[in-house]
């Protein structure tokens, strides 16, 4: 077991709403390694933000209040913004779920790979471009001149989920935070760029934060689960265990989940407890 | 038997109590934008002074007095008097009628001609659009002050044929916005479910397309009053719009500017006042696509 | 032999004209009996969603044979009114298939004037009903409505019309887990009560293994493999790209 890369204990979120306070993300704690978690959750579940929150991505007038957040030994709550952006696109990468609107449509594909190297390093123009043809072929583009050279119009979904991948992967972060990175993708494309990402958690080792509201495929891919609910985390276990889940959300989640062993019959709705909001 | 989901107890109980709330949401919206309070607060005043003209003049805006042409401002006349001795402030806001008359005159003609123009052209696409936009495009090409000079000419000068001339000029923007957005719209999902429920072309285009162009076409018209204010004014500089003894804005800062550096109020003050009212309007055109468009989120 | 619900051979369809002309579905045959569940699956590109709309009597740059609830169609001809009596289509993203400048009355009432049906009050009514949502939705706008309440006024709009054959291209893949499976019963419960053809469109295998009876697999244009759901649970699958396809989903066996 590795020394603790992320260790996160009383994270909230909170937004001033006309109604009062708001916490978005209540309570929520990981001690991670370098290894793969999967955060799962449905719409207005906190995943998102909590991702954000990791990131120092919350903006004002969302607030961060947290008991310990600290990555690598580094305080997060007490950087400033140039701590941040050393940390930022350097040891800490994000994914995004929908390439169209994460990559900047009017640059090259090359030159955004580069532009971590530019604002982390001193290498020269030769290794910037060394470095990124080599992290294009890593993420599995067969002609990775033709993607250096190419604008994000010209790439299919698939090509340009990589292409984001490899702009994070170029600094070579020790985490990697991915916002569903495939919600946007066919199965097949799923399939493969989550493959993609496993293969370069384990090769690179990085730390994985994978955050999806699908459960199925977070479970086939990560070691452990996080599940969450309005803002708390009401479960959290071994991704092989998914079956022994104890808590009534996490079973209705399972429940609730189409397929032919079930075909023509009613799915059991997820009737929601207010309980489940509270401690 | 799925169960019903329950709703609030003040849903609005028809169509036209829905439609008003959402009126009502965004004009609140709208007031609550300090810059768009402004712009509506001086369109708001240019009506009621046009409106109320006969009441808080002073003066009699046509009697000259030439023994006391080209007074300063003072207590007698609170803006000065112009070369014949009239009172310019009692002119500035007689003059406000024509101004307003033109600007809605011409707004009224030439963006319901250019939205229809650009939706069918843009709906209906193939020859329809080629030659339709093809025309537009033919009328932009004209440098629209010399256009509205060249067909007051021929028409002969005067306020309508003044608005004849604008209008003539003006709708072409409006065809160009409503082309744009109707090229987007009509892929809409929701438009092909209007096409598959059996709706014909005409239905689709009044009834789905136009609304969602109408905040565009709005804002544009809100935007493009101030320039129609000053080609009306230009027009007027050089004789060619309301004709005198008509206290129009534009015939004001022509016959003043020949006493600029002795009198400067005459061509200052209602120069001014286009200033303001431009101002306004652009302000309000800001505003105004809040409450034509349901999809902001409320402030509730 | 009832007639089929639908049937279509040698379909071809394409994008765009001239040099730019794209074809999307190469020599497609189809059959549907009244009263099934077909599944339609495939990857982005595969031509699916285009097929469909084409059924739906949304598509004119098509040539082949298509013959939908006994009424032939046309290409370069819009399809008669009647037709959209008796095929409707619910769009995939609850977020762009209404128009969000109308009521839920309104665009329920619009497609109801339209066929002449009369107490259209009531129909309305009773059909909001019948997707489970009260009369006090009526007047709302859909950015009142949450994802998988905009899902069920679509499906409230295509079955007002008493269609015989409902398409539904991709209908919960935006929407959460939990409502997905709200959404897929109240699917099945209207299928099952007005005897409806079902023709469903999704890249989730598991989504078309609970709905479907029967299922064609496409990829780039091209039906590759037709089957039932039975041979699909038991992996009696031969093509290459359905072997991916299901190796590729969870939750499909």
């Amino acid at each position: 077991m590795s020394a603790p890369l992320l260790d996160v204990a009383g994270l909230s979120v909170v937004f001033p709403t006309p109604l009062g306070p708001l916490a978005v993300v209540r309570d929520f704690a990981l001690g991670m390694g370098r290894e793969k978690i999967g955060i799962v959750g449905e719409s207005g579940s906190g995943k998102s933000m909590t991702a954000r929150a990791l990131m120092g991505l919350v903006r004002p007038p969302g607030r961060v209040e947290a008991r310990r957040l600290r990555f690598a030994g580094i305080d997060l709550g007490a950087l400033d913004a140039r701590g941040w952006r050393a940390l930022r696109g350097r040891r800490m990468g994000m994914i995004l779920q929908d390439p169209k609107f994460s990559l900047n449509p009017v640059m090259r594909i090359g030159r955004q790979i580069e532009e971590p190297l530019l604002l982390h390093g001193t290498t020269s123009r030769a290794e910037r471009r060394e470095r990124a043809l080599g992290v294009l072929e890593a993420v599995g583009i067969d002609d990775p001149r033709r993607v250096y050279d190419a604008f994000p119009h010209e790439l299919s979904g698939g090509m340009g989920q990589r292409a984001m991948i490899a702009i994070m992967l170029v600094a070579s972060p020790d985490l990697l935070i991915a916002d569903e990175p495939t919600s946007a993708l066919d199965v097949i494309l799923r399939e493969q760029v989550l493959r993609l990402i496993e293969d370069l958690q384990a090769s690179r080792g990085l730390g994985l934060i994978l955050i999806s509201h699908d459960l199925p495929m977070v479970a086939r891919f990560c070691d452990r689960i996080l599940v969450m609910y309005r803002g708390r985390v009401v479960e959290t276990l071994d991704a092989r265990h998914l079956n022994d889940a104890q808590h009534p959300y996490t079973r209705g989640l399972i429940a609730c989940l189409p397929g032919p062993a079930k075909r023509g019959r009613s799915l059991p709705v997820l009737s929601r407890d207010p309980a489940w909001e509270r401690a | 038997m799925t169960a019903s989901i329950a709703a609030r107890s003040d849903e609005p109980r028809s169509r036209r109590e829905a439609r008003r709330r959402q009126m009502r949401r965004g004009i609140r919206r709208a007031l609550a934008n300090p810059s768009t309070f402004a712009g509506g607060a001086i369109v708001l005043a240019l009506f009621v002074v046009a409106l109320l003209a006969p009441l808080l003049a002073t003066h009699d805006p046509v009697a000259t007095n030439l023994a006391g042409r080209l007074a300063a401002p003072g207590t007698e006349h609170w803006l000065g008097a112009d070369q014949l001795g009239r009172d310019i402030y009692s002119r500035l806001l007689f003059g406000a009628q024509p101004t307003l008359l033109i600007v809605l005159l011409v707004v009224v003609i030439s963006a319901p001609a250019g939205l229809a123009v650009g939706l069918i052209a843009g709906y209906l696409g193939g020859w329809v659009e080629t030659t339709l936009m093809r025309a537009t495009d033919i009328v932009l090409a004209f440098p629209r002050l010399i256009l509205a000079l060249a067909l007051v000419a021929v028409l002969k000068p005067g306020l309508i044929n003044a608005v004849i001339a604008i209008a003539l000029t003006a709708w072409p923007n409006y065809a160009r916005i409503a082309r744009a957005e109707t090229l987007a719209l009509r892929n809409a999902d929701y438009v092909q479910a209007a096409i598959g429920l059996g709706m014909g072309p005409v239905r689709i285009m009044v009834g789905q397309i136009m609304p969602a162009l109408l905040p565009s076409v709005a804002v544009r018209a809100t935007l493009d009053m101030a320039g129609i204010i000053l080609t009306a004014a230009g027009l007027g500089f050089l004789g060619l719009g309301a004709q005198p003894p008509l206290a129009e804005w534009g015939a004001m800062i022509s016959s003043g500017r020949d006493f600029i550096f002795d009198a400067w109020w005459v061509a200052a003050v209602p120069g001014f006042a286009i200033l303001l009212v431009s101002l306004g309007f652009n302000l309000l055109g800001d505003g105004l696509r809040d409450v034509l468009d349901p999809k902001h989120h409320d402030a509730s | 032999m009832a007639e089929a619900a639908i049937r279509a051979s040698g379909l071809d369809i394409h994008y765009g004209d001239g040099a730019k002309r794209f074809h999307a579905v190469h020599g497609a045959d189809l059959e549907v009996a009244p009263g099934a569940r077909y599944g339609i699956v495939g990857g982005s590109g595969s031509g699916k969603s285009t097929l469909l709309r084409v059924l739906a009597g949304l598509s004119r740059s098509w040539t082949g044979d298509v013959r939908v609830a006994g009424m032939a169609l046309a290409a370069r001809v819009r399809a008669p009114r009647a037709f959209h009596r008796r095929v409707q289509m619910v769009f995939q993203d609850p977020y762009a298939s209404l128009n969000p400048r109308h009521t839920v009355d309104r665009m329920l009432a619009d497609g109801l004037a339209l066929h002449a049906f009369a107490d259209i009050d009531a129909r309305i009514f009773r059909v909001l009903d019948e997707v489970g949502l009260g009369g006090g939705f009526r007047f709302r706008y859909p950015h009142e409505l949450s994802g998988g309440q905009r899902q069920r006024v679509a499906i409230a709009r295509a079955i007002a019309l008493e269609p015989q054959i409902l398409l539904l291209d991709e209908p919960t893949s935006a929407l959460d887990a939990s409502i997905q499976a709200e959404v897929l019963n109240l699917l099945l419960d209207i299928a099952q009560r007005r005897i409806l053809t079902l023709v469903l469109v999704s890249h989730d295998l598991a989504v078309v293994g609970h709905v479907c009876d029967a299922v064609a697999v496409m990829q780039q244009g091209r039906i590759v493999e037709r089957l039932s759901v039975d041979d699909l649970i038991a992996h009696r699958v031969y093509h290459p790209y359905t072997q991916r396809l299901l190796a590729a989903s969870d939750g499909a066996t």
